[in-house]
């Protein structure tokens, strides 16, 4: 055996362990570039979403507190509530006296959470928090407005932070909040073929070409790894002992 | 003479080996062991909470529905088992049963419209299935403590220090295989 044979064979190895971890959906994402929204559906405004960041970096400055809002398109057979509380851990949600909350959406399932940490657990009882759900967020869910639930949902639990910590989010914009936006794109199918596509690729390359174009493509996926390290994360370490409540629509 | 500088070196080695690794064990275990407890307080804590919100509970059903007195005595009942529970296995009882008695609760409340319909009573059901979910949040922190601290225990070296320090495997909060599920209690 070649050196060039060992070298496919690795190659295939990785590539076969890629297509495995797309399909392997159990693992938590990380968080976005912008930490405090996570669409993965694509069901969310750029408006709103810029809205979200702005008020949360405003409001991070002033107090420490952190409100992250998460779609996900399904559970893949996890338990709600302990998806949300590992996010909100493992994202580290909230500062060090865990001020943070979590509104998680998962739209196949139509199950949504707010997950409260420790610190806030006195300002969002869990009954302020069902009649958040109940009032501000699920009757607009139930329309497919996806947009106006979270903006309304996201500034009432604000207004309870607000109040907490007696302070003010001002800021000098106004959010024009769309019609409701029905699409949810790239499906598992697609990333089969995207893997296997890649595949022919590489085989192709390796046959005629001596593999140049993967060498250099690996060169260039490590090195975009290595200038993302580090940036993504910004939660201040806040933690969550399972407060909040749970709803559907 | 450099000969025996060499065999003091080694006995100095021998000697001071084990006590260095007594030491990081030891305060290892420490660690461990305070950790657990911390987490065995939470678990304690919110089982508390559940069972601080049986009465209002109770006083809220008793309002509305006058012939279902058995199963607000069940319920009762299963509260007062948790104030008086010491060890985990105790609490695990109790809790388990305090989750019947509010299943069977449930099944009563599904004929009284009105109650379901009453403020004050869905705040009780949003405030109970929320300390249900800390419950369940709180004994996967426990247990997970317990399996760290007792396989540190229990594993070599450690375990020498372990039972000369009295160190002992500590319980888990475990209840039986058909209330592994989180139990929803939704009226």
């Amino acid at each position: 055996m070649n050196f060039k044979k060992v070298l496919f064979i690795t190659l295939f190895i990785i590539l076969i362990f890629n297509i495995l971890a797309l399909a392997d959906e159990h693992k938590l994402p990380n968080p976005s570039d912008m930490f405090y929204v996570y669409d993965e559906g694509n069901i969310l405004d750029d408006n709103l979403k810029k809205y979200i960041v702005d008020v949360n970096e405003e409001l991070y400055k002033k107090t420490g507190a952190q409100i992250v809002v998460v779609d996900l398109k399904s559970l893949k057979g996890n338990n709600l509530e302990q998806t949300a509380t590992d996010l909100f851990r493992n994202w580290g949600i909230g500062s060090k006296d865990d001020n943070g909350v979590l509104l998680l959406i998962v739209l196949d399932e139509k199950l949504i959470r707010i997950e409260v940490g420790y610190g806030l657990e006195g300002a969002i009882p869990d009954s302020k928090a069902g009649s958040i759900l109940d009032n501000y967020i699920e009757p607009y869910f139930k329309k497919g407005d996806y947009n106006n639930g979270v903006y309304n949902g996201f500034n009432e639990i604000l207004k309870l932070v607000e109040k907490e910590y007696n302070i003010k989010v001002n800021l000098n914009e106004n959010v024009k909040i769309p019609e409701p936006i029905h699409d949810v794109s790239a499906n598992y199918f697609q990333k089969l073929l995207i893997g296997f596509i890649l595949l022919i690729f590489i085989i192709i390359d390796f046959r005629f070409f001596g593999g140049i174009f993967t060498y250099s493509l690996i060169r260039i996926a490590s090195r975009g790894e290595f200038n993302n390290s580090g940036k993504s994360n910004r939660g201040g370490g806040g933690s969550s002992g399972g407060g909040g409540v749970s709803g559907g629509w | 003479m450099r000969k025996g500088y060499i065999i003091l070196g080694i006995v100095v080695v021998i000697v001071l080996l084990p006590i260095f690794t007594a030491i990081s064990s030891y305060n290892n275990l420490v660690r461990l062991d305070e950790e657990t407890e911390g987490k065995w307080a939470q678990v304690e804590n919110v089982l508390k909470r559940r069972a601080d919100l049986i009465p209002n509970l109770v006083e809220t059903v008793k309002g509305f529905t006058k012939q279902e007195k058995d199963v607000l005595i069940g319920v009762t009942e299963a509260r007062s088992k948790i104030m008086v529970a010491k060890t985990p296995e105790e609490f695990a009882k109790a809790n388990a049963q305090l989750t019947n008695a509010l299943q069977g609760l449930n099944v009563v409340v599904e004929r009284y419209p009105e109650l379901k319909s009453n403020e004050n009573f869905k705040e009780l059901q949003y405030e109970l299935s929320g300390t249900e979910n800390r419950i369940s949040t709180a004994r996967r922190d426990y247990n997970e403590s317990v399996k760290k601290y007792n396989s540190k225990v229990r594993r070599f070296p450690t375990n020498i220090f372990a039972s000369m320090f009295g160190f002992e495997k500590k319980e888990y909060f475990e209840i039986n295989e058909s209330d592994k599920e989180v139990p929803k209690v939704s009226f």
